[in-house]
């Protein structure tokens, strides 16, 4: 069969459109072919981009308090569908009147589709056509994740951005027709999406763009989701074990085609060097477990890279852990302090995410400012030159960035 | 350093006032409770959350309860003394409190005891060379000097001298035994008698020091104490006593043995110093020490609830109805309850989520564990250490009203 044959087999010509946004966003500045700063308002707070969204799974960040994300700059928090789904439920939710009631955080939540653990669990997931089936693993009970039922337990939920599910496939799968069956896929289960969200005037659908690494499938996953007409758009079905090269390419084409007025949002990209090249390449929103992860096990991150903070060198250390990190954690403690309680003292670990998260919003406002201030590109190069004072830089790196301009 | 008066008596029971040359315009009302820490934090309480948890009405009395054993690693003599050298080169003010700045502990007084709060009885041993403490990195041995030298280092606002305490053999002796009660004391109580003499001697002879507590020995024998007290030397720069550890035994014989320690040491030079106790932390227990005139508290009641996701409910003030000293948030009627966990309480949990909230942190923590389970924690101890706090509070004003009689007995009459 020729290509065509193909998408005449699988266009839907009948397709669902999004009629209304629950969000505004505005370009305020570019640096740049590309990099560009967006004021974003959702229906519960502003939230200015390009901005990295903590991971709070399951209704908390990690042992921080709702009142401690405001302190430290915090404008949107991610929710994981399937554990919500879970515990508490999409009734009780309804109940309290929805996840930002229920853990009291009066700013944004972006929930995932629940897809995600479609990768993640594979072993334990059927899917086909109508959803995907979950054996969960705690209780061996069987769940089906449909679009409708995902978009049913989103908006009990409640959150400003919810997530479209999506046909995700690891990027390194290497069976092609049944990454192009994903694609497809994919776009059906937006019109299904479309058609069940029930709160569109409150809460936003972002469509994800899926097709693997094949620049031909991605086209035509973006122009279905494209004439759509999402109020924004997810580039999925990244980070996942491909190589680096094949994921700036990526992410690289899907920032060339997405509409300039709307906010894209590449999942999974939280390590510093990833989020600044992304930037460069046009994208507006990040998220990742990450920085708190890595808290939990005694890292903290710094300007220059990270400190294993457990490592006996931090014991007489007593600098704060990053001097141009503000916050409560940097003005309040040293090194050698942190040193004594990670890893053994909870309020080590409650410490250190609080810093990594203070790190991670100051890594994004630094960006900003920079865009604004038209030195987008001295500012990526002394990033890099921090990160890497032995001028080895990887070349992916230098590869995107040369692409925009910008020549390390 | 540490100065103590007192405010009102009503009969043994009394308010009064500790203030401290390091952190003057500060006064600290008694009685109250030393907060008990690990490593030098509060368990699960970052400073924000932790100063929201002890706040009061009358805007006083935390103190900061360090474990020496506690010290002695984190930071320990090499790390301080670097610290010191550090703040030197930076000109820093905080060189007059080193620890308390590495700490983060600036804003608080502390005091230093070889007694770990987390357990019922003393943990600390002792035999004839030292005493010796049991950590997480092993046994542990102290002395006199390095003692001395590392207390001197580190500046407590209040110290508690090293003393032989483990007493648990007197424990057993003192139950009611028919017969049993009359006994000579043991050999076990001669010995700890005689070293804390040579000890309390030995590390209470710091220059200018102004923070030392002086511990009693053989608190639950009477006679020994007696003449514990006789022997020792009670220097007019003691400036509180320890009364110690009373261990585990019936609350009727416990009162007994207070009121007859409090006794001996009202008869002596040390009659108008504050009193400190160990171990007596359960509400119960506190308003019968606070009763018998106990002015300081340690322990870890607010924790220990906690520790099963319960949350305190005893009440703060005089009521007639019943009520639970805990409310057992595991329980399946709080799944959709979005009332906050107590009713008018002004703490950070109870002023920002419900039952129903905290109910799912403590079910969904099967799903992933320790990570909800810091937060859950967060929250009980936000609001179990602020209700604790409030409850000394509650002891305060009305022993300052004079209605405290009454407020001890609808206390304990009225809860279950």
């Amino acid at each position: 069969m020729t290509e065509d044959d193909w998408r005449q087999r699988k266009e839907i010509t009948d397709f669902q459109v999004n009629e209304i946004s629950a969000l505004q966003f505005e370009v305020v500045a570019t640096c740049g072919p590309k990099a560009r700063v967006g004021n974003l308002t959702l229906p519960h707070h502003k939230a200015d981009t390009p901005i990295f969204m903590p991971v709070g799974t399951q209704g908390t960040i990690k042992g921080l308090t709702s009142q401690q994300l405001e302190d430290i700059g915090c404008q949107i928090i991610l929710g994981n569908t399937y554990h919500l789904a879970q515990r508490p439920g999409p009734d009780l939710l309804d109940h309290v009147g929805g996840l930002h009631k229920f853990m009291n955080w009066n700013r944004n939540i972006l929930t995932d589709s629940g897809g995600f653990q479609m990768v993640s669990l594979l072993d334990l997931a059927d899917i086909n056509e109508e959803g995907v089936n979950f054996q969960s693993p705690h209780d061996g009970s069987q769940m089906l994740l449909t679009p409708e039922h995902s978009m049913k337990i989103q908006n009990s939920i409640g959150g400003d951005i919810m997530m479209a599910l999506d046909d995700v496939v690891s990027s390194t799968c290497p069976d092609r027709n049944r990454v192009e069956e994903a694609t497809w896929r994919t776009l059906r289960w937006m019109d299904r999406c479309i058609a069940s969200h029930k709160k569109q005037s409150t809460q936003n659908l972002f469509g994800i763009v899926q097709g693997g690494l094949d620049p031909h499938l991605r086209e035509i996953c973006l122009e279905g989701l494209i004439k759509r007409n999402c109020p924004g758009y997810a580039i999925g079905g990244l980070s996942g074990g491909e190589s680096k090269d094949q994921f700036w390419r990526t992410v690289s084409l899907c920032t060339d085609r997405l509409p300039y007025n709307k906010p894209r949002y590449c999942m999974g990209v939280g390590y510093p060097v990833d989020l600044i090249v992304c930037v460069a390449l046009g994208v507006d929103m990040f998220d990742c477990v990450f920085p708190c992860r890595t808290a939990r096990f005694g890292t903290a991150l710094v300007g220059d890279g990270s400190l294993k903070l457990r490592s006996p060198q931090f014991a007489t250390d007593f600098n704060p852990p990053d001097v141009n990190v503000g916050g409560l954690v940097n003005e309040q403690y040293t090194r050698a302090q942190l040193h004594t309680l990670a890893c053994k003292e909870q309020t080590g670990a409650q410490l250190i995410t609080y810093h990594n998260i203070c790190y991670m919003m100051k890594l994004m406002s630094d960006m900003r400012t920079a865009i604004v201030g038209n030195y987008f590109d001295k500012h990526v190069k002394n990033f890099f030159e921090q990160q890497y004072p032995d001028h080895k830089y990887p070349s992916w790196a230098v590869d995107a960035l040369a692409s925009v301009e910008i020549n390390l | 350093m540490a100065t103590f008066e007192t405010d009102k008596e009503q009969g043994t029971t009394r308010v009064g006032k500790l203030t401290f040359q390091s952190l003057p315009g500060q006064s600290y009302q008694t009685p109250l409770y030393t907060i008990y820490t690990s490593r030098g934090c509060i368990p699960n309480l970052t400073p924000d959350n932790f100063k929201n948890a002890i706040k009061t009405d009358d805007q006083s009395s935390c103190i900061i309860n360090l474990n020496f054993w506690d010290l002695n690693e984190n930071p320990g003599e090499k790390v301080l003394t670097s610290y010191e050298e550090h703040l030197k080169q930076k000109k820093s003010d905080d060189i007059q409190r080193p620890l308390h700045s590495l700490l983060n502990l600036k804003d608080y007084p502390v005091i230093v005891n070889i007694r770990d709060p987390q357990f019922a009885q003393q943990t600390c041993q002792a035999n004839d060379k030292c005493p010796y403490g049991d950590t997480e990195m092993g046994r542990r041995k102290t002395n006199p000097e390095s003692f001395n030298k590392l207390m001197q280092q580190m500046k407590p606002e209040l110290l508690v001298p090293l003393h032989d305490a483990s007493v648990h053999d007197v424990v057993h002796v003192s139950i009611d035994l028919p017969g049993k009660e009359e006994q000579r004391p043991s050999k076990k109580i001669l010995k700890c008698v005689e070293r804390s003499k040579k000890w309390i001697s030995q590390t209470s002879t710091v220059p200018n020091a102004s923070n030392l507590l002086f511990p009693l020995v053989a608190q639950t024998r009477p006679e020994s104490l007696k003449q514990f007290l006789d022997q020792s030397e009670l220097k007019e720069s003691y400036r509180g006593v320890l009364l110690g550890d009373f261990g585990i035994m019936p609350p009727n014989k416990r009162s007994a043995l207070l009121k007859a320690c409090i006794q001996e040491v009202k008869a002596t030079k040390l009659s108008k110093l504050p009193l400190f106790i160990s171990g007596q932390d359960h509400p119960y227990d506190v308003l019968e020490c606070v009763q018998q005139g106990v002015d300081v508290f340690d322990g870890v009641y607010p924790f220990k609830v906690a520790e099963f996701g319960m949350a305190s409910i005893y009440p703060l003030q005089i009521q007639q109805n019943q009520t639970e000293m805990k409310m057992n948030l595991r329980d399946v009627k709080f799944v959709r309850d979005v009332k906050p966990v107590l009713e008018g309480c002004g703490c950070f949990t109870c002023k920002s989520h419900t039952r129903a909230y905290i109910h799912h942190l403590l079910n969904a923590h099967e799903m992933l564990a320790e990570v909800l389970l810091t937060i859950l924690f967060l929250m009980v101890h936000s609001h179990n250490v602020q209700h604790y706090m409030r409850f000394f509070e509650a002891i305060r004003k009305s022993i300052s009203s004079g209605t405290f009689e009454e407020y001890k007995n609808t206390f304990i009459k009225n809860t279950i």
